[in-house]
């Protein structure tokens, strides 16, 4: 039988999400005729979690008369209701890291969604991809992804249309939903692009869209970094925040050797070995595997 | 203590602010009563939130560690206090969501705006939460504009619109902005602060506000902000705000977009009677479309913003 409700489409911010949803926005349209390009403006794949009206109409409540604290424990109730009221499918971004409650249940626990796809990225690339997209030095991105507490959209003096996330670490991160008991496929940014058939056939079948060659190929074909990047440059993008000049930037692996420092690298390794060893960014020496370097036979895309 | 809000009497057991209070009435139109527990059969409602549920003439909100609420008939809400509760929010749910719902279960147009007036002539400014119709309710009131109500537009039998309360919940940085010292936080953790605006000796005792109900010349619809941007600024120095009016049968889908809690209302069964009320007192308003883009909300582009407003209002009225 087919499930029906919520698949969370989680990451850590800049780690193929949006690629990701281009990919089953493409799939989702691509039997409509007219159907040619993808406008990345026009992505209508479901809410992002931390949504204040997604929450607010699946609460009933007015969320702006709420602290941060009393909507964080709201949210597992809201995801339930909508997750039970719906009759198929849907994809929803979150930034947020699945963590405990103060209830003791995960922001988003089994009963509230169909399962969650995790992408995952290494952590060399995200942190210069991190800190463009917030507007920061190199130095503070690798400190914010080490920081415990880090959490994103924190001030409450002002409206903003998302709730705070918390994100915990990197590595918090990554394990707060692959160490979850929800359904979940594990996905890495280098497979996506070094071997994309395969990956994405993965996320089609898991995602329960259709997952024939031709079907996967053309919408990868469709959803391609340069595709994005270039109607970026053209017509710009909404979610570019305005700190960074270009949401779409290189979209490479491996763009860390010729830009992290060696006592950066040092650092993300310091923080984060455990998690990049289990994810095979990583060998068992401590040394970086190849999965870290470009790969020039594969890319840009092996299809 | 007897109160009068949307020219009702409500006899309530809670302290209500901002309204006008009496003693003695005739029997009122409103009761508010605090009780222990609420035994309310949910089976025969509709759920329509996590903690909402609804019938064409009842409605029960449930939210943990705060209270129950429970409006029926357009003539009573019951609450049921959790222990502990923030009393003052519990207060801030009664004052607006309860007695909007409360208008709408009487059968009244009620839509999600800001209303203000000026020489007796009201305007009401649209949006969802978060839109910014606060932001920019609070920069007209500094502008020579008074508070007719903040975040529930009630129109009466003969469309116009009802004196509300009398206080405006804005965000810190644009009490801050607004210079508007007299803003204080209302409840312990709600994040926005309440701003009482004072009410003006001049100008303002004419027929309709004696009458607590104006006539409305124009509402504009605020468009919705894009959700998905992470970061915590916006854009320096650009201003992308403009107003353009939806004419004819246009005007239909934006008035419904800002109807109080539509989904609710079409829950309860009155789409058909939405329309009807809209045919009949909005037919001859001009409705428009206010964009503010990414801009950062400066002093100068929230006076921007209300220039486009009050340059539109001079012009009808």
């Amino acid at each position: 039988m087919m499930p029906t409700g919520i698949f969370w489409l989680a990451s850590y911010p800049k780690s193929g999400n949006t690629w990701l949803r281009s990919f089953i926005f493409a799939m989702q349209n691509q039997s409509k005729a007219d159907f040619t390009t993808i406008d990345i403006n026009q992505l209508q794949t479901g809410a992002i979690a931390s949504s204040r009206h997604w929450l607010e109409n699946g609460l009933g409540v007015e969320l702006d008369l709420h602290s941060t604290e009393d909507i964080e424990s709201y949210r597992s109730d809201a995801y339930r209701f909508i997750h039970s009221q719906l009759t198929e499918p849907t994809y929803h971004k979150i930034h947020d890291a699945n963590h405990l409650c103060v209830s003791g249940q995960r922001l988003c626990p089994a009963d509230a969604c169909a399962g969650a796809l995790y992408v995952v990225r290494n952590p060399f690339d995200v942190a210069i991809s991190f800190a463009n997209h917030m507007g920061v030095s190199l130095d503070r991105s690798i400190e914010m992804m080490g920081t415990a507490d880090f959490a994103l959209l924190a001030n409450d003096k002002k409206y903003r249309p998302q709730v705070r996330q918390r994100m915990g670490t990197w590595s918090d991160h990554v394990t707060s939903w692959v160490d979850s008991d929800l359904p979940t496929l594990l996905v890495r940014y280098e497979d996506m692009l070094s071997n994309s058939l395969v990956s994405f056939t993965k996320v089609s079948q898991f995602l329960h869209l259709p997952a024939d060659e031709t079907s996967v190929k053309k919408a990868i074909a469709m959803c391609h970094f340069n595709n994005l990047k270039k109607q970026e440059d053209k017509h710009g993008f909404k979610e570019r925040p305005v700190k960074s000049k270009a949401f779409f930037r290189k979209g490479i692996v491996g763009d860390w050797q010729d830009t992290l420092s060696q006592s950066q690298i040092d650092r993300l390794i310091i923080d984060h070995a455990a998690v990049m060893q289990r994810l095979g960014y990583l060998d068992d020496k401590m040394q970086i595997t190849p999965l870290c370097y470009p790969n020039e036979m594969c890319y840009p895309n092996k299809m | 203590m007897y109160y009068s809000l949307y020219n009702l009497t409500i006899d309530s057991d809670f302290v209500l602010t901002n309204l006008p209070y009496f003693q003695k009435s005739h029997p009122a139109n409103i009761s508010i009563k605090q009780v222990d527990k609420l035994d309310v059969d949910v089976s025969l409602m509709n759920q329509v939130g996590a903690y909402c549920w609804l019938s064409s003439s009842s409605f029960l909100l449930s939210i943990p560690r705060l209270a129950d609420f429970y409006v029926r008939d357009g003539q009573s809400i019951a609450v049921a206090v959790a222990d502990d509760a923030d009393m003052a929010l519990v207060i801030t749910y009664i004052q607006g969501y309860m007695l909007a719902v409360v208008m709408q279960q009487r059968g009244q147009l009620v839509l999600h705006g800001t209303v203000l007036q000026k020489n007796g002539c009201a305007i009401a400014v649209c949006g969802h939460s978060g839109s910014g119709k606060s932001t920019l309710a609070a920069t007209l009131l500094t502008q020579g504009w008074q508070l007719v109500s903040d975040d529930v537009c009630v129109f009466d039998t003969h469309g116009k619109v009802l004196q509300g309360c009398h206080a405006l919940n804005v965000w810190p940085d644009i009490a801050e902005v607004l210079q508007l010292s007299e803003a204080e936080p209302f409840t312990a953790t709600m994040a926005k602060l309440q701003y009482v605006p004072q009410v003006s000796t001049t100008g303002n005792n004419g027929a309709n506000a004696r009458l607590g109900a104006f006539p409305l010349v124009a509402v504009y619809c605020l468009s919705e902000e894009q959700d998905d941007d992470q970061s915590d600024t916006l854009e320096e120095d650009v201003f992308a705000g403009a107003l353009s009016e939806f004419k004819g049968m246009r005007k239909f889908a934006p008035l419904k977009a800002n109807r109080y809690r539509t989904q609710f209302a079409t829950a309860m069964g009155q789409d058909a009677l939405f329309m009807q009320q809209c045919s009949a007192f909005l037919a001859n308003t001009p409705v428009y479309g206010l964009s503010r883009g990414k801009a950062k909300l400066s002093l100068a582009n929230l006076h921007a913003l209300s220039d486009l407003i009050s340059d539109s209002f001079e012009a009808l009225v």
